[in-house]
């Protein structure tokens, strides 16, 4: 599969932006980590051109130049570096997100599509429910009470986010339950837990792998919009969208404050969106219904 | 002579690059005859019959004439063929549901065959006696209540319903050559034999020649006039239906014909042919059939025999050479 | 009852709701709309014999055997097991004594399991040395086929694989449901042969669903027919096929293709609806032979020379069959 995701442009262009994104956020993530535990701030931004926490009033609002590629904020810290800081959160937030809601949609899914009746209109309606309201006003209206930390947003994004994944395996399970193999299981006395995981979970994820690609950048971009509203923030550690809000206020003779974390935010999102799109067009070659 | 094909070889573009899936193939079909074109999966009947009505996917390429009546389809373009569909050739499928328009109902389309064939013979004709012809084919083919089946839309109708509209379109649209691939594969036995009377009735009335693409013999035997034997992509044998059955002359003719399982339980093994068919991107030298006969020679496995003619038939076997 | 009896139901019936009853429904108390996939059929099969269930579309076949395999619960009658009369409860006795073999073999083994593991799947110790045997013994190389996964195998094999899946926990009873009908010709046979010789190494029972006369009449030692839900005649194959005594078995084989016959004369109509059958006799509609009493009561399955048929025709010959 990998193949032949590679052989299209589109698909290749995608895959170099996502894997950028998340070796850069990999690396840099382990040393923000090791900054903070071992109290030695210089790792964080070992790798970067500059210390983005750098307060230096004299150097604000300097345009992109080769000194600060991206330019500097109103603060003097530059652009570029906060941006590469910021990244590591996103790719964070994204998987835990992302793996969360497959883990929690897919037993909930599981169940409700292969045990059916009063489980399954259970499920269902509170998925419904779940579903009938806009994500982001949820994931406010849970993280807000909670203070608001980077923490409580993530919760606030792993609660709502299960919902889409739910149904999806519980579509998965309706097909599956009554494919022969399944009877054969029955008959072979194969456990429920071997059921559902090897005979049902393992054949519903090809179809989803083109969705969770392009679930990535749902998350980062939802997770951008929290930040700009500045829910989910931590300062002075900066975040995509809190730059993008803050840059407003300079808008528009300084633009390269908010135009580059949302230019940043835009090109990953596009990302995850070549690649998911891709593998969309490989699998629907390949599921036989 | 209707149909003939001269050196026809059809490729296909796939992962691998060019593949030839059809070789070599030389065929003539009279008017008003019925030719069976037997094989098992991979032996390229399908591709044959999709080649002849000029409706292959868009990564299959034809080499070759496909002749009827004088104009070869084969190198005709999409927009000059255009006039020859429906009226000249028309295909019907194995999947009753993928020959009809799901969103039309049924009396539609029929209503469209008819107003073609009119058209195309140049003359006018009002939508009322359009939909009495239709309504007169349904009666002929025997389909209860025909005022009531023309409002229906395919997915109401049953599998052996459907097709029986497809030939109502056959016989409003009086094609010269008619090509069914595997048309009855879908169908209940009862209701197979039903259609299958329908389709002699259509070749008698209308003098249609018919290419009934089939993986089974014996069903070929019932309908056929003559029978064509194919595998690998190639014509291994082709002669009169009851000569080619009652004694086969190819290796592979014979072990198809005697893997039918006939007589009782009389524990005695069927007599099976051993292996698998190729695969078009690994076939074998010479002969495709020799890894797979009981009477293989040296010679079979460095060349590929010819078509050639023997006692009034084709075949293509180092045997017979 | 003899005691060489394995399987038998009594008054089979599976109704299917036609459609989902949502709390609408029940609340206005509206009449559920049932298919009635079989509806009274009472079968026997003897322990070492290959049975054969022969039928159309909706004729009940598929169902009979889930049914027996415990995949499906009746809607009523009994089904007796051994002796034992199965229920909700002892479902397992059947399950430690039966396997199935399915129709497409594509979808009948989970695409993500090697076969090795396929085969496994029913053993409770996961003995390699066992793979290979049952492996070697469904006529594939163990080396070449072990790590390889479905799709990489042809509908022979991945047949072959299957059967030695049954095979793995010793069954003694297996349920072929038209194991051989998605498969080329060449291969048909070779399965054909390769089944008949494990009944006769192992004395395994058969159930053979099919709706091809030839490969029952091949392999089966009685035969029974089936139309909408019903059994429409039943005994020895080889008297069935040569002399069939139901009009419907009559109107199938002279369906049938077969090399030599040039004519075929199929019944008139369409397969019946199981939602609303014919009355009386379900075959009536498209019987040459229909009488009035066809049309008003549904003839008993009665026993004639050996045969069990249900047809008016020979109710001056009936005795009541016995149980």
């Amino acid at each position: 599969m990998l193949k032949a995701l590679i052989r299209d442009k589109a698909g290749l262009f995608g895959l170099i932006i996502v894997l950028a994104f998340l070796i850069w956020s990999l690396i840099q993530g382990i040393l923000e980590i090791l900054s903070v535990n071992l109290r030695k701030p210089y790792l964080g931004y070992l790798l970067l051109p500059h210390n983005p926490f750098k307060y230096d009033l004299s150097l604000a609002f300097h345009p992109p130049s080769q000194q600060f590629l991206l330019g500097t904020n109103a603060e003097g810290e530059d652009i570029l570096s906060r941006i590469l800081y910021a990244l590591p959160r996103d790719a964070f937030v994204a998987l835990i997100v992302v793996f969360s809601a497959i883990i929690i949609g897919g037993i909930l899914g599981i169940l409700s599509g292969y045990l059916g009746g009063i489980v399954d209109e259970v499920i269902m309606r509170i998925t419904d429910a779940f579903l009938s309201l806009p994500a982001l006003i949820l994931v406010i209206a849970i993280t807000v009470p909670l203070k608001a930390t980077f923490f409580a947003t993530i919760l606030g994004l792993a609660v709502v986010w299960w919902p889409t994944y739910a149904r999806f395996y519980r579509a998965q399970t309706l097909r599956i339950k009554n494919m022969d193999y399944i009877s054969a299981a029955k008959l072979s006395e194969v456990s429920k837990l071997q059921l559902f995981y090897r005979y049902i979970f393992l054949n519903s994820i090809d179809p989803i792998l083109a969705y969770v690609a392009l679930d990535f950048g749902n998350v980062i971009l939802t997770y951008s919009t929290l930040a700009f509203l500045g829910i989910g923030i931590t300062p002075p550690i900066p975040e995509l969208g809190e730059m993008a809000a803050n840059g407003l206020s300079g808008l528009p003779q300084y633009w390269w404050w908010a135009v580059f974390p949302g230019l940043t935010i835009l090109i990953i999102v596009i990302g995850f969106v070549l690649v998911g799109d891709r593998l969309q067009d490989i699998i629907a070659g390949r599921i036989t219904y | 002579m209707l149909l003939e094909i001269r050196n026809l070889n059809v490729y296909y573009n796939t992962i691998l690059g060019w593949t030839k899936v059809l070789s070599d193939i030389n065929l003539d079909v009279e008017r008003g005859e019925i030719v069976g074109i037997v094989g098992e999966s991979g032996s390229g009947k399908s591709t044959l019959g999709h080649a002849i009505a000029r409706i292959l996917p868009p990564n299959g390429k034809i080499q070759g004439d496909i002749i009827i009546d004088g104009v070869n389809l084969a190198k005709l373009k999409d927009s000059e063929l255009q006039k020859y569909r429906g009226t000249w050739v028309f295909m019907i499928f194995q999947n009753p549901l993928n020959s009809l328009n799901p969103v039309k109902k049924v009396g539609f389309q029929l209503v469209e065959a008819a107003k073609i064939r009119h058209q195309r013979e140049g003359k006018k004709v009002n939508e009322r006696d359009l939909i009495n012809e239709v309504i007169q084919v349904l009666k002929d083919l025997r389909l209860p209540d025909p005022q009531s089946i023309i409002d229906r839309y395919p997915h109401q109708l049953s599998g052996g319903q459907v097709q029986r509209i497809v030939i109502a379109m056959s016989l409003l649209l009086k094609p010269k050559l008619l090509i069914t691939d595997e048309p009855t594969s879908a169908l209940d036995v009862t209701i197979q034999a039903q259609v299958i009377n329908l389709f002699k009735q259509l070749n008698k009335e209308l003098n249609t020649s018919i290419l009934f693409i089939t993986h089974d013999i014996s069903l070929a035997y019932v309908i056929a006039d003559r029978i064509i034997v194919m595998y690998a992509g190639r014509i291994m044998e082709d002669g009169k239906v009851e000569e080619v059955l009652k004694s086969p002359m190819h290796p592979y003719s014979q072990g198809l014909v005697s893997s039918i399982p006939t007589g009782d339980k009389n524990n005695n093994k069927l007599p099976a042919i051993l292996g698998n068919p190729p695969s078009f991107f690994a076939l074998p030298t010479g002969c495709k059939f020799h890894p797979r006969c009981s009477k293989v020679m040296n010679i079979c496995k460095e060349k590929e025999p010819d078509l050639i003619n023997k006692n009034g038939r084709r075949v293509r076997c180092w045997l017979y050479e | 009852m003899s005691d060489n009896i394995l399987y038998k139901t009594i008054d089979l019936k599976k109704y299917y709701l036609a459609k989902k009853r949502g709390i609408l429904e029940t609340i206005t108390r509206q009449p559920p709309i049932f298919v009635k996939a079989l509806d009274g059929v009472s079968i026997y099969i003897r322990k070492g014999e290959v049975l054969g269930v022969v039928g159309e579309s909706g004729s009940g076949k598929t169902t009979l055997g889930k049914i027996l395999a415990t995949l499906e619960k009746p809607t009523s009658g009994s089904l007796i097991f051994m002796g034992i009369e199965i229920n909700d409860n002892n479902e397992e006795i059947v399950r430690k004594h039966v396997h199935m073999v399915f129709q497409n073999p594509a979808t009948s083994v989970n695409p993500r399991m090697r076969v090795k593991d396929i085969v496994k799947e029913a053993m409770k110790n996961k003995d390699e040395e066992k793979v290979k045997e049952l492996l070697e013994e469904v006529g594939l190389d163990y080396n070449y086929v072990k790590d390889k996964y479905p799709r990489e195998l042809s509908g022979g094999q991945l047949q072959r694989v299957a059967i030695a899946r049954a095979l793995a926990k010793e069954p003694d009873f297996l349920i072929l449901d038209e194991p051989t009908s998605a498969l080329d010709a060449s291969v048909q046979s070779q399965i054909l042969n390769l089944l008949v010789d494990l009944q006769k190494e192992r004395n395994l029972t058969y159930l053979f669903i099919t709706h091809n006369i030839a490969v029952a009449r091949f392999i089966a030692d009685r035969v029974i027919i089936m139309y909408a839900g019903k059994v429409v005649e039943e005994g020895d194959t080889r008297e069935v096929i040569s002399e069939p005594m139901h009009p419907y078995t009559q109107a199938l084989l002279n369906s049938v293709p077969e090399l030599g016959k040039k004519e075929l004369k199929p019944p008139s109509g369409e397969v019946p609806s199981l939602i609303n059958p014919p009355s009386g006799c379900r075959f009536h509609p498209r019987c040459p032979f229909a009488m009035q009493i066809c049309k008003e009561r549904e003839p008993p399955l009665v026993e004639v020379n050996g045969r069990r048929v249900a047809c008016w025709l020979y109710e001056t010959h009936w005795k009541k069959a016995s149980d």
